[in-house]
């Protein structure tokens, strides 16, 4: 199986179910849950179906390109459907069907795992989904999100697609992955996987990292001050992928960490508090 | 009587609240049926990743109707002048429609007579007796997490999706988190097909077996078992028993079905600790051994399916696994090479506690404890750097690779890398076990270096976070204080350490004032020598069954050597039945109540002034043992202390017993005398227990 034609399928299955066809954020996430099309959409009464691939960079997780699993940047499919059908176990085991699984020649396990995003103030209940053993799937029903209750209930699906499309072709290496016909997964990306690792580990400016973490923070309140949440979200996104630079460079001690994680996640709960009230206005008139 | 079936479906129940969760349902419907009267067999309560299942094959089908007395108004002002109903009667009889007036009596009520009538009451059918009673009982079933979905308001453990009722064959009617309860069921997701209609118990379990779901854990576990057991045999293999793992697959499986794989070779380069965390925390699968108890490059994983046709839940287990046990062999080479002084320095940047400080403290403390519990202990100065080494050591492999990513493995991979640099293997056996003992069943650390670095590992954790007010209070207990003040009992007692454990929290304490500088408030050590008599008093009786007596006697007469505490128990619990000590208990008693007025102003005690034959006899049979006692008990030979004690029982007896000597004479020289005799011996069979406080009631 290549990997744009798990992409494809997905994104094919989604759309059938009536989800909007969405494109990844341009600011760099750790999670595709950090896309507003999730992060607020998730919020307020209004329906929302929405499915995305999401590149996730989690700088700490480099390996210079050398490991055949780690990857710095890896690409998540994410669904949100809101409010959670009755049927979504069901609609969710399709789209594997969807990928070419054989559902009943498989082992598909829901284990108890409860997400929590603490830089969010988000929490969910749900389960990881293993597929013969392998997880394949963050699969959560959001209970709270920018610390607040969230109603209806949004469900979150997040699919590993490198992992997924290693384990269905049988791949021991990410960087083999078949991408299209003509160009692996290491071809198209394993140069900026050593780049990325070196910069992250070795290179990055702590001095400007902090100076900029203190920018975009202030830059937000000010932005959440002229009611443009939706600006505001943008910075607190900044401060949180400079504080993943500064973690990974080891500039953040571990007694630092707690405090930045607040910063982040009171940035959030803010802007996420400053939506819903505009939400509210819209509605309601 | 009628059969009763109940089977809440939904999606994945965390396997851990499974059990829990169906014994709850059934005690309460069983709560509900008794409540209302109604006579029930056996319920049976079973469950699976998908379903809560109740059954009940007999239930009475209704509540009988009953005639029932009802009061109504005094009988005072039940008529008027006239002989008629009054307002107040009037009222009764409407709110207590079928109430004939002619058939009225008189009966006694709180104040006074009132107004009687008999009412007949209808029984209620079971069935509506159930309608209502499950809804309230699903909505308050206790999960530890709960949640909320879709548009549904109603909190539970996961969403529910169908609910089967049948009462009598027939669908009881009720409604819970917007699902109808039906007659419909459900098989194996995959090869189940569709829902299925179900009109009794017998139909229900003989359908789901059909559609692939083992309903009962006692069912899933036995056909594990066995698989397991079918693939061993020919690879001569033997399981790693891990009960707890084998409990959580019961509980994550509908349709159990145990596959066999295999591994790379390579990876038994890998530690034996390494690849059986790895397999269990990552893959929930067992480890396979030979005869020697050398592992063997397999695996078992119980998979949720009717078979594996293809062999793909096989192969793709495979893959998974060797994808995790080459990152395991990655994080142990790359540990291997690590200097365990750069490790150590590293830990100056993990915090402990925040209030606490670093790691790199602690284990400085840690290394400052063990050098003086080992000067103690007599430790020669080689002995002394090995403990020290141990010490400081102990938390260097937190900032290991391994630890990182199998968290459960701290203290173990520590030891193990140690031994792979050819460290000192008693040094290496006491980091590697410095954790022990976890629990009451736990294992205590495998040699003295070991008991000595646990003991100040949990010293200082408990001192610390006492110092800075992180006391436990109720149920609250985050830092596991409680634990680990009884896991400092546990090595102390059954490690036999003669250390006094006063003295150990002082020298903790110290530490940080000096080191950390910390003031905690004067009355600390006191705080901390209560909180821990609380916890020696919760380990004779609980862990080891001492009487409350006995236990509350012994700790009378001192806590801080606690092997001492645990010895001068069984000393005493040896005696406690016998008669000899029972009257010198009693004897003890009485002696202690009739001094206890003066016991302040009591001074020297002479010879001379004995008078009475009694008490000479007393005295004189006292010194016989005296010093035979006191020897014994320096020597810790608490059973020869308690025996020669119980030679004074009739000299004592004579002495205290009805037609003994008179103490509280006028006299002030010969009473204050006899009260001091009473004093000195009193002190001296005091030595292993108040003995006084074992008397029979």
């Amino acid at each position: 199986m290549k990997f744009q034609d798990l992409i494809l399928a997905l994104q094919n299955y989604w759309a059938q179910q009536d989800c909007v066809i969405s494109q990844p954020y341009d600011i760099e996430v750790g999670a595709g849950t950090m896309n507003p099309h999730t992060f607020l959409k998730a919020l307020g009464p209004n329906p929302w179906n929405v499915a995305y691939v999401e590149p996730s960079r989690r700088p700490a997780d480099g390996r210079y390109g050398e490991n055949p699993f780690r990857v710095h940047k890896h690409y998540q499919f994410q669904v949100i459907l809101k409010p959670s059908p009755d049927n979504i176990q069901e609609l969710y085991l399709q789209s594997l069907a969807a990928m070419g699984i054989n559902l009943e020649d498989h082992d598909i396990r829901f284990e108890e795992d409860n997400w929590e995003a603490p830089t969010l103030g988000a929490w969910g209940v749900g389960w990881q989904v293993l597929l013969d053993g392998m997880e394949i799937t963050q699969f959560t029903y959001f209970q709270q999100v920018g610390g607040i209750d969230t109603y209806p209930i949004p469900v979150e699906i997040t699919y590993g697609i490198e992992r997924l499309c290693m384990f269905l072709g049988g791949v021991d290496n990410i960087f083999d992955l078949p991408w299209s016909d003509s160009v692996t997964y290491g071809d198209a990306r394993k140069r900026e996987e050593y780049e990325f690792s070196k910069y992250c580990f070795e290179s990055a400016s702590i001095e400007l990292h902090n100076n900029m973490f203190d920018l975009y923070e202030k830059e937000a309140f000010r932005l959440l001050e002229e009611d443009l949440p939706l600006v505001a979200y943008d910075y607190a996104l900044k401060c949180s992928h400079a504080f993943n630079v500064l973690d990974a460079r080891g500039a953040v001690s571990t007694t630092q960490r707690p405090a930045y994680i607040a910063r982040v996640r009171k940035l959030a709960c803010a802007v996420a508090k400053q939506y819903v009230a505009q939400q509210e206005v819209a509605n309601h008139g | 009587m009628a059969e009763f079936l109940l089977e809440i479906g939904t999606e994945e129940i965390p396997a851990r609240m499974l059990r829990r969760a169906h014994k709850d349902l059934r005690d309460g419907l069983e709560k509900v049926l008794s409540d209302a009267g109604l006579a029930f067999d056996d319920m049976e309560s079973l469950g699976a990743p998908r379903q809560l299942v109740v059954t009940c094959a007999e239930v009475q089908a209704g509540q009988e109707d009953r005639v029932e007395t009802v009061l109504g108004p005094p009988v005072k002002i039940a008529y008027d002048a006239e002989g008629n109903p009054s307002k107040a009667l009037q009222g009764f009889l409407r709110t207590n429609a079928g109430l004939n007036p002619d058939q009225l009596f008189t009966a006694p009520g709180k104040k006074g007579d009132v107004v009687a009538g008999k009412v007949e009451i209808k029984g209620r059918q079971t069935s509506e007796i159930l309608a209502e009673a499950i809804p309230a009982l699903l909505a308050k079933l206790h999960f530890p997490k709960k949640m909320r979905w879709g548009n549904c308001q109603e909190p539970f453990v996961r969403p529910v999706r169908s609910i089967l009722a049948l009462f009598d064959g027939q669908v009881i009617p009720f409604e819970f988190a917007g699902v109808a309860a039906g007659n419909q069921s459900f098989g194996h997701r995959f090869s189940g097909g569709e829902p299925f209609s179900v009109d009794s118990i017998a139909t229900f379990f003989r359908l789901k077996a059909e559609r692939h779901i083992a309903v009962g854990h006692e069912e899933r576990e036995a056909k594990i078992q066995a698989q397991i057991d079918n693939h061993l045999a020919p690879i001569h293999g033997t399981l790693v028993a891990d009960e707890a793992l084998l409990t959580e697959v019961t509980d994550l499986v509908e349709s159990p079905f145990v596959v066999l794989g295999s591994f790379d070779e390579k990876f038994l380069d890998i530690p034996r600790e390494v690849l059986i965390t790895s397999m269990r925390e990552h893959q929930k699968s067992f480890t396979v051994q030979d005869h020697h108890g050398k592992l063997m490059p397999y695996f078992l994983s119980v998979a949720s399916v009717p078979q594996d046709r293809q062999g793909l839940v096989r192969k793709g287990n495979e893959w998974v696994l060797n994808a995790r046990l080459y990152d395991a062999k990655f994080f142990w080479e790359t540990d291997r090479q690590k200097n365990f002084d750069d490790l150590y320095n590293k830990l100056d940047q993990v915090t402990f506690i925040s209030e606490l400080g670093s790691y790199r403290a602690k284990a400085d403390r840690l290394a400052t404890l063990c050098a003086k519990m080992g000067e103690q202990l007599g430790y020669n100065s080689e002995a002394l750097t090995q403990v020290q080494h141990a010490a400081k050591h102990a938390k260097s492999d937190l900032v290991s690779d391994l630890v990182f990513e199998f968290a459960e493995l701290q203290g173990v991979v520590g030891g193990l890398l140690m031994r792979h640099q050819g460290q000192d293997e008693a040094v290496c056996q006491a980091v590697y076990s410095h954790y022990a003992p976890n629990s009451m069943d736990d294992d205590l650390p495998l040699n003295q270096f070991g008991h000595l670095v646990s003991v100040a590992d949990k010293l200082d954790t408990l001192v610390g976070c006492f110092a800075v007010g992180l006391i436990p209070t109720g149920s609250k207990d985050p830092y596991a204080l409680r634990r680990a003040a009884q896991g400092i009992i546990r090595v102390l007692v059954e490690a036999e350490l003669p250390l006094d454990l006063d003295a150990l929290v002082a020298d903790a304490l110290q530490l940080y004032r000096d080191s950390a500088g910390i003031n905690p408030p004067d009355d600390l050590a006191q705080t901390l020598q209560q909180f821990c008599i609380d916890r020696i008093r919760h380990y004779l009786r609980k862990v080891r069954g001492f009487d409350y007596d006995v236990v509350e006697g012994v700790l009378a007469a001192g806590h801080a050597r606690v092997d001492q505490v645990y010895q001068r128990a069984s000393a005493v619990a040896e005696q406690q039945e016998k008669d000899h000590f029972r009257s010198l208990s009693l004897s003890l008693k009485r002696m202690k109540n009739v001094i206890a007025d003066e016991v302040d102003k009591l001074g020297a005690f002479s010879e001379d002034l004995l008078s009475d034959p009694a008490e000479q006899s007393f005295w004189r049979e006292f010194t016989v043992v005296r010093h035979d006692i006191e020897k014994a008990v320096t020597e810790a030979r608490y059973e020869d202390a308690m025996d020669l004690m119980v030679t004074l029982a009739d000299p004592a007896e004579a002495y205290f017993g009805t037609d003994g000597v008179y103490i509280n004479v006028d006299e002030d020289s010969v009473r204050l005398n006899r009260k001091a005799m009473c004093k000195e011996i009193g002190l001296t069979l005091g030595l292993v227990a108040d003995i006084s406080t074992l008397a029979p009631k």
